[in-house]
């Protein structure tokens, strides 16, 4: 997503500029009749930080739907390029990671918690099980690699780790309409694959190459432990 | 008899007649030394810069020299020669000496018989005591591993009693990613085997029972997953590493032994490891063997704390040793009796060939 290029005076003031010329010699005080003189150092523009880093200013006034597209749309880039890891989409890639956001990791998460605890003798359990479970074991999984001397940036990680949870969605949801256990174990199997295909190379750079596996075990460890709630399911 | 000050550093007692216990005792003269007292700080404070020495000496020495104008005090203090760039004030800790940024060999106050694995933090030159406590980057130097560390520490531990030099190796560099991620593997690893094996025994139930022709109160229930075996092994192997662990060095501390924390949850943690290979032959539905197997395991493991705590546990309470070590045993027992009745234990039918 391209933000637009616009001046700082412009995203502040919308598009008309203020009337008081800025004096740029220096020789002025701020007057003290102007309430526009002083400006406060506006923020980074363009760099992305994450949820805020959109022209706010702007978006109170569009229509719902148009708010909920974007984050759809957000999402499903993520999620693209996320699962996806092709070179050929390298840009996005990064980017990606640049806008992270936990809409996506958050459905993701609710989904998988409802879809297993459906049909379950105890409903409630479960589904205390998996969101424990997915919640507590990203924010381990990150500080596990800071603790190993990674670098890391957490919310990415978040960001991430939820994504790369999909996968294992769409194992949920086969193994809720399949009961035969062979077919649950091969697409159990091969969503397992395919999330840790995305998951791997990202964790495994963060940390020296003499603690890969210490870094990459507990996440495939949360992987299985998930896919596993999925393969015994009732 | 000299004055007391004229004694070097090197000897205190160099000056025998001071502390020699069969002369009696005289006051020392201070009618001549009381009017050189106070002379002695008045050039310092007049002569300001004049009378401090360079930077080198760092204890500020009045300098008699530069009181010319009056007689000269018999008090002269030599320069010091003591070297305070290499104190650092915490014995014992890796890592916090002010001038060599984090490569100082371990253990100051303690003698490693074993090269410690791994003290230098890895690439990054920043101190993690600069952190605050809430800040995860000050515990790093507990997970100060590597993979192949960790691999050694793990195969330690299986071999137990065969080859106790665990405690020698990690004295001075334990880690607390062995003792946690084996516990969360442990917790995952029994939940899954035991509900497979209660799923096996449910199988052969059903089928006895539809073979006997049983109307269907057995053969028409439908198998769930129990999952409250996570949360009741996630209390039972956290609470047994760190809970008990802190509990032993508790107890530790008390007979004043030097004993960190981390060294006992790590030997704690690294005993599980034997239990996870354990787990997945006891899916075999077949109760002497799973006794057996239970058996091997719990005392392998066992042994490999006892024989690993034995010479602190000597170092430290020589008279209660034996009383000591038989709890830790004893408790572990207890674990590995838990591990079996409560996991591998079906309570709907009975295991094939006896003793459920």
């Amino acid at each position: 997503m391209a933000w637009p290029e616009r001046t700082e005076t412009e995203r502040l003031f919308g598009d008309s500029v203020p009337s008081v010329p800025l004096s740029s010699t220096g020789n002025v005080a701020p007057v003290q009749g102007s309430s526009l003189a002083p400006l406060a150092p506006p923020p980074l523009q363009g760099t992305s930080l994450g949820f805020g880093s959109a022209d706010d200013e702007n978006t109170l006034d569009e229509p719902v739907w148009a708010t909920l597209k974007r984050d759809v749309l957000t999402i499903g880039r993520n999620l693209r390029s996320v699962l996806i890891p092709v070179n050929w989409d390298f840009q996005n890639h990064q980017a990606a990671l640049h806008n992270w956001d936990l809409w996506g990791p958050l459905i993701f998460m609710l989904g998988l918690a409802i879809t297993l605890s459906a049909g379950e003798k105890k409903p409630s359990d479960v589904f205390a099980l998996v969101f424990t479970e997915v919640a507590l074991g990203a924010v381990v999984l990150t500080i596990n690699v800071i603790l190993l001397g990674g670098s890391i940036v957490f919310f990415q990680s978040l960001c991430l780790i939820g994504y790369c949870l999909f996968p294992i969605v769409i194992a949920a949801i086969v193994c809720t309409l399949v009961k035969l256990s062979w077919v649950r174990t091969l697409v159990l199997v091969l969503c397992l694959g395919w999330a840790s295909f995305a998951t791997i190379p990202f964790i495994g750079k963060t940390v020296s190459s003499e603690r890969r596996a210490l870094a990459v075990y507990p996440v495939l460890l949360m992987y299985v432990s998930i896919g596993w709630l999925a393969l015994v399911k009732s | 008899m000299g004055s007391p000050y004229a004694r070097t550093r090197d000897n205190p007692f160099a000056d025998s007649t001071l502390y020699d216990v069969n002369t009696t005792y005289v006051p020392p003269d201070l009618s001549e030394t009381v009017d050189a007292v106070v002379p002695a700080v008045v050039p310092v404070a007049g002569a300001g810069a004049a009378a401090h020495t360079p930077a080198a000496v760092p204890f500020p020495a009045p300098a008699p020299q530069a009181a010319a104008a009056t007689p000269a005090p018999p008090l002269q203090f030599t320069e010091s020669n003591l070297n305070t760039s290499a104190v650092t004030g915490q014995i014992g800790r890796p890592g916090t000496a002010p001038a060599a940024g984090g490569s100082v060999p371990a253990a100051g106050s303690r003698p490693a018989t074993a090269p410690p694995a791994n003290t230098s933090l890895p690439g990054d030159p920043d101190d993690p005591n600069q952190y605050p406590f809430w800040n995860v980057r000050r515990y790093r130097p507990l997970f100060n591993v590597d993979t192949k560390d960790v691999v050694w520490r793990v195969g330690s531990s299986f071999l137990g009693p065969l080859k106790p030099d665990f405690m020698a190796v990690t004295l001075s560099s334990p880690d607390l990613y062995g003792p946690f991620w084996v516990a969360t593997t442990l917790i995952f690893v029994t939940a899954v085997a035991g509900n497979y094996a209660d799923f096996i025994a449910f199988r052969s139930q059903q089928k006895a029972a539809a073979a006997g022709g049983d109307a269907g109160s057995i053969g028409e229930r439908q198998w769930y997953t129990d999952y409250a075996k996570m949360s009741f092994s996630a209390l039972l192997f956290y609470g047994y590493v760190f809970g008990l662990g802190l509990a032993l060095y508790f107890a530790l501390r008390w007979f004043k032994s030097e004993i960190k924390l981390s060294n006992v949850w790590c030997i704690y943690g690294y005993s599980l490891t034997i239990f996870i290979p354990m787990a997945f032959v006891c899916i075999v539905p077949i109760g002497w063997v799973r006794w057996l197997v239970v058996g091997l395991a719990t005392g392998m493991s066992g042994l490999f704390i006892v024989s690993n705590l034995k010479q602190t546990i000597y170092d430290a309470a020589p008279a209660r040793a034996v009383m000591l070590l038989g709890i830790i045993a004893g408790l572990h027992a207890a674990v590995g009796l838990l591990l079996r009745l409560y996991f591998f234990h079906y309570r709907g039918a009975p295991e094939v060939t006896g003793s459920g």
